[in-house]
């Protein structure tokens, strides 16, 4: 109830701000149409070869559903959906919804079945659930169209296109390289503890980093223990509740993995605090600047760290080059960064950890 | 009846009677002490009471807000709410180079006006308290993320951060701050008579109206308190996470009930303690932390305090039988 | 024949300890078929305790009930039921939000063979049991929207519905008028000549010595004796209630009444009360009366500033009073104890001291702070004075008996040292040892020069106590008699509507 009265509040706002932010920008819409001219040609081309496509009188319209607004990382996401827009000069134009929490499965499921009755062009979609979204997704490909999800796969393959990282994959990228830095700092973790913190229990997309971190441990030091996996309701004073107390009780703890930033958040926090940079290696998945604070202090060794500006972007032009008649590849596999000290100054880690800058 | 004999045992009776409640609580908090110290070599260690202590500062701030507005039968759910905007507030005006001081008296401000607001709503407007904090629950939430943009505002003065991190003497500034609003709190409840009109009005509205209390005050007095000691939350978690973080706060207002209600508050109002609720929420935390300790798998643990909070409650509306 | 001699309740030897308080010891009680027989003794006595055992609220710890005849252990409320055992309470315990009908089926609906609720049989089968007591309510009607005194007879008609052969009456007349009280008699007349016995509990001896054949006795917990009502008289039951002897009960020393503080004129409140004029002098004792809903309660409150008032003006100690709040009625120096004292006088969950000094509480108090050790001082100084029954004043007042209720009530208005006591209905409940140091409370603030109105239905009361009296009926004041004037026949002319002059 409560969630969903903020998610409607939410999604109008957005709404509101984004016809704003249309019409602030005099210049760029003329610049637009300018070089709508330009790319005309290219576009009658394509529209002849598309199969069975209509009399297109509009832009393209995409719908972008995310998980949270609440989030940056998912505003990152919307970022790059824009740009993908602003760069098409006027031929694409993207509305923006997502639930207010991305604990919001019901919401989402409204959000998307609403989107489907108006008929947009095409779908953007990080799903919350793997399961909730699948009729209304399979409802909107039946009706033409076409919907590409971005980060959470879907328990279905009626979808144009799965644009995502492998959470797993990505997640065993940081098992490896705590291993090479026990080695570096000389720490024999044989025989020691790793902790494994989750923002929460019931999302696929937690749960596969968590196994991809801790498969991957068990694989390259089966000699050392892995705590219970930890639970923090994504609230970064519970995370750092929760590594405060492994460390009272665990004196042999050389390795915290954070699921997602406010878990690294929160790890960061209780490490700086309690004095262990160095002698606990940690790593968290995604980005924020408390997280970059932390990595340039040692609080944190590193940080797995998605495109979802890349994804926001790919998956709107997916979703287009669809509807063109192209062929799209079924199944893309995001790619993933592990950011530590030394790599954080480099250019293109620089434009992943601050999209849009 | 046979009043005259047994006067001696009858004393003794009364004091009991008067925290028999708090004895309950007491023991199991002195139980579980027991357990966890039995079971965790490092259960006892001073550092380990310490971040026990600071761990339930948060909730138990808010805890003793909610004890007064359910005792006065009213319920407010937008302490969560309030814990957001007080801390973003506070980080945005430490950001923009006000004094850290300063920022705080402004964050508490803002924290009263949502207070003043659910005093409307409910006092002036009728609203059910329920609806109404429900209402300013979401709404305050919003505005937090309006004015942020849902994003995190970093680079609090190290001034301020310092503080959640510090202590005095070897205890925790969090926790003192907690202390010095539990002996407010105990202050309040007991020898003013703005305390023993929020008991008078919430037993008995009509008979409170009638003795003459000034049921305004009364209603706005309690959700005023309640967003004065969320917004002192807020401050503090902000100091603690060194960032004013969004979403913080979320879903805080059910722990506080808990502890409440656990500390003996009936939601039919008219009965609450603050000793009660700290140590409802001194058990809580220390379920939370022992369960940690122990490597306790945490589904198990939320089973263990969803079970506490029922067993608590059941045992206590028994012995008022 | 055999089996209208056996009694159908007999508990012998009760005992019931609570945890250091031994609340019966020993007590015998025999019911015996077409019998109507009274349980009295002062509050406190036991008498709840005894008849909570017996409806299986609580269990006894020594002693044994037979119900006709057969050894039982009465479990639980619904036990006793099954047993044939029903009761009426004071506070009548219907569903409020449910019908009539549903109310009599509750946990056992009737359905149909399509397996819906058979409302069509409910209601003539509640009709029938209904009409069978002459109660004359439609089954469909909602029990919140009927008067408490309806609520009483529907409740009767439950037991009756559920076949039960021992009916227990707590207190059934305190909210009742005289004319449904008769209706009530009635009732029981006829639930006796129908063999069913009945266990009656009540303050009002008149009640006792019309209706009741037998009565027992208790007194601390103990049993003094049961005697049969024709073989006694009110002066010994009373004395054997509270083991002293009462000569007169509405004996008080009089005062001459001073100058006017209290002047109401052509006062009204929409359809609760219209035109009312009246002067109250001090050191005077001013009667009210007339039947429930006759606008008494509303006038007071009128004055008071409970309720606001739509016309006409008044004057307290000379100075305009027309209030709209009751802080303002407080602060001129009057009291309003109202009539329904658990809703509206007392926080049930507080202390003795918290509600005594409830409304005197910035006389304890600086800068919002109070002094609680003079509050408690206080406290105890009226629990002594108004000999109050409780263990201490920390005791929670929902703990104690309805009259020491009634005492806390008194305390609080006289801690806040007010000029004029409104006491509206101050002996509903209240038994008769309590009832009488009420009337000596009266006696001691009028001696002080204090005024005191008082209402009250029940008429013995208001013309044993009051100086003068306004009549009331239906919103219009009929008349304002003085004492020499007070005669049954001439009051309740008044008080049911028919003017005075009239033969």
């Amino acid at each position: 109830m409560k969630k969903r009265v903020l998610a409607l509040a939410m999604a109008a706002m957005m709404a509101a701000g984004l016809t704003a932010c249309g019409g602030n920008t005099p210049k760029e819409t003329e610049a637009a149409k300018a070089a709508a001219t330009e790319a005309a040609t290219a576009a009658a081309e394509n529209k002849t070869e598309a199969a069975g496509s209509e009399e297109k009188t509009g832009p393209y319209k995409v719908t972008v559903i995310i998980k949270a607004t609440d989030s940056s990382y998912w505003q990152t996401v919307l970022l790059g959906a824009q740009a993908a827009a602003d760069e098409s000069n006027g031929e694409i134009e993207v509305s923006t919804a997502g639930p207010a929490s991305e604990t919001d499965i019901d919401e989402q499921v409204t959000i998307l079945e609403n989107a489907v009755s108006a008929k947009p062009d095409g779908i953007v979609i990080a799903s919350i659930s793997s399961d909730a979204t699948v009729p209304a997704t399979e409802e909107a490909v039946a009706a033409g169209i076409p919907v590409v999800t971005v980060d959470n796969k879907l328990a279905t393959d009626v979808y144009t296109q799965h644009l995502a990282t492998d959470h797993y994959a990505a997640a065993a990228t940081a098992a490896e390289d705590m291993l090479a830095k026990w080695e570096a700092a000389g720490i024999d973790a044989a025989g020691k503890k790793v902790a494994v913190i989750s923002a929460d229990s019931g999302s696929a997309v937690n749960q596969a980093r968590c196994e991809g971190f801790a498969d991957k441990i068990k694989e390259l030091a089966p000699d050392v223990t892995l705590i219970e996996t930890q639970y923090c309701d994504n609230d970064i004073a519970k995370a750092q509740d929760t590594v405060d107390n492994l460390i009272l009780a665990n004196e042999d703890l050389v390795g915290i993995f954070g699921d997602n930033n406010h878990m690294g958040d929160g790890i960061a926090n209780s490490i700086a605090q309690n004095g262990k940079e160095g002698s606990i290696i940690a790593y968290a998945f995604d980005s924020d600047d408390t997280e970059i604070e932390a990595i340039k202090n040692g609080a944190l060794t590193g940080i797995v760290v998605q495109d979802p500006y890349g994804m926001g972007h790919d998956g709107v032009l997916a979703a287009i080059a669809s509807l063109k008649g192209e062929t799209v590849e079924h199944d893309v596999v995001a790619a993933t960064t592990l950011v530590t000290k030394e790599n954080l100054e480099d250019e293109n880690v620089q434009k992943l950890l601050y999209p849009g800058k | 009846m046979a009043a005259n004999q047994k006067t001696e045992k009858k004393k003794q009776n009364l004091l009991l009677s008067r925290f028999q409640t708090e004895l309950l609580l007491v023991v199991i908090l002195l139980v579980l002490f027991a357990f966890f110290g039995m079971k965790s070599p490092v259960f006892f260690k001073v550092d380990t009471l310490m971040k026990l202590l600071k761990q339930a500062s948060i909730y138990g701030i808010i805890a003793i807000g909610m004890t007064f507005v359910i005792t006065s039968s009213g319920i407010d759910l937008s302490v969560g709410s309030v814990v957001g905007l007080s801390g973003i507030v506070v980080s945005m005006c430490m950001v923009n180079g006000m004094p850290v001081l300063l920022a705080v008296v402004v964050a508490i401000a803002a924290s009263i006006l949502v207070g003043v607001f659910n005093g409307v709503l409910v006092h002036d407007a009728k609203v059910p308290p329920f609806i109404a904090t429900m209402a300013s629950m979401t709404i305050v939430r919003n505005v937090i993320l309006l004015m942020t943009g849902a994003k995190t505002i970093s680079n609090l003065p190290k001034s301020f951060t310092a503080f959640a991190a510090g202590d005095f003497l070897g205890i925790p500034n969090m926790f003192l701050t907690w202390f010095g609003i539990i002996v407010l709190g105990i202050f309040i409840t007991g020898r003013t008579v703005f305390g023993r009109n929020i008991y008078a009005y919430g037993s008995n509205k009509e008979s409170a109206r009638l003795s003459g209390i000034n049921i305004r005050t009364t209603v706005y007095g309690v959700y005023v308190f309640s967003a004065i000691v969320c917004g002192i939350a807020g401050i503090l978690m902000a100091a603690r996470l060194g960032n004013g973080v969004p979403t913080s706060g979320d879903g805080y207002e059910l722990d506080a009930i808990a502890a409440s209600v656990v500390g003996g508050a009936s939601l039919d109002g008219g009965e609450g303690s603050v000793i009660g609720t700290v140590l409802g929420a001194m058990i809580m935390a220390t379920l939370r932390q022992g369960g940690t300790l122990l490597g306790i798998n945490s589904f198990i643990m939320e089973i263990i305090i969803g079970s506490l909070i029922a067993v608590a409650v059941v045992i206590d509306k028994m012995r008022k039988r | 024949m055999q089996e209208q001699k056996q009694p159908i309740v007999v508990m012998k030897g009760i005992v019931k300890e609570f945890p250091g308080v031994r609340a019966l010891s020993g007590v015998d009680l025999e019911l015996l078929p077409g019998e109507v027989h009274a349980l009295v003794g002062e509050n406190g006595a036991g008498k709840s305790t005894l008849i909570k055992i017996l409806m299986g609220v609580y269990t006894r710890t020594e002693g044994e009930i037979f119900i006709n005849g057969e050894k039982r252990d009465v479990k639980s409320p619904l036990h006793a039921q099954s047993l044939g055992l029903g009761a009426v309470y004071q506070d009548v315990n219907l569903a409020q939000h449910l019908s009539v009908a549903e109310n009599f089926f509750m946990g056992q609906l009737p359905k149909t063979r399509f397996g819906t609720v058979d409302y069509a049989r409910m209601y003539q089968e509640t009709k029938e049991t209904l009409d069978s007591i002459e109660v004359h309510v439609d089954p469909k009607a909602l029990v919140r929207t009927l008067s408490v005194a309806q609520q009483e007879m529907v409740a009767i008609g439950k037991t009756m519905h559920q076949k039960a052969r021992a009916v227990i009456f707590d207190e059934p007349t305190a909210l009742l008028t005289s004319d449904e009280t008769e209706q009530l008699f009635r009732i029981i007349d006829m639930l006796k000549k129908n063999g069913v016995g009945i266990f009656y509990i009540s303050h009002r001896m008149e009640e006792i010595f019309r209706i009741c054949d037998r009565a027992t006795v208790l007194k601390d917990g103990g049993l003094v004796g049961t005697v049969a009502i024709k073989d006694t008289d009110e002066d010994r039951l009373i004395s054997m209630m509270v083991g002293r002897n009462v000569d007169d009960m509405y004996r008080i020393e009089h005062r001459e009444p001073g100058e006017v503080v209290l002047k109401a004129e052509h006062i009204s409140n929409g359809k609760a009360f219209q035109d009312v004029s009246f002067e109250v002098r001090r050191g005077e004792i001013f009667g009210m009366f007339g039947l429930v809903g006759s606008g008494r309660t509303e006038i007071v409150r009128a004055i008071f500033g409970a309720d606001v008032k739509t016309a006409g003006n008044v004057t307290f100690l000379g100075r305009d009073a027309n209030f709209t709040k009751p802080e303002q009625g407080i602060q001129a120096g009057i009291a309003l104890l109202p009539e329904d004292r658990r809703a509206q006088g007392l926080a049930l969950g507080m202390s003795v001291a918290d509600n005594t000094n409830m409304v005197a509480i910035r006389k304890i108090s600086k800068g919002g702070v109070i002094n609680t050790a003079q509050g408690i001082r206080i406290a105890k100084e009226y629990v002594e004075k108004l000999r109050t029954k409780t263990p201490n004043v920390f005791q929670k007042v929902k703990n104690l008996s309805g009259g020491n209720q009634q005492k806390v009530v008194i305390s609080k208005w006289l801690a806040q040292d007010s000029e004029l006591f409104i006491f509206d209905e101050p002996t509903v409940g209240v038994d008769v040892g309590a009832k009488l140091e009420i009337y000596k409370v009266f006696e001691e603030l009028i001696k002080e020069g204090k005024t005191i109105i008082i209402i009250s239905s029940y008429l013995p009361e208001v013309m044993g106590l009051s100086d003068r009296m306004m009549i009331m009926y239906e919103g219009r004041q009929m008349g304002i008699i003085s004492r020499d004037e007070f005669t049954d026949d001439h009051i309740m002319r008044y008080a049911s509507g028919k003017n005075g002059k009239e033969s």
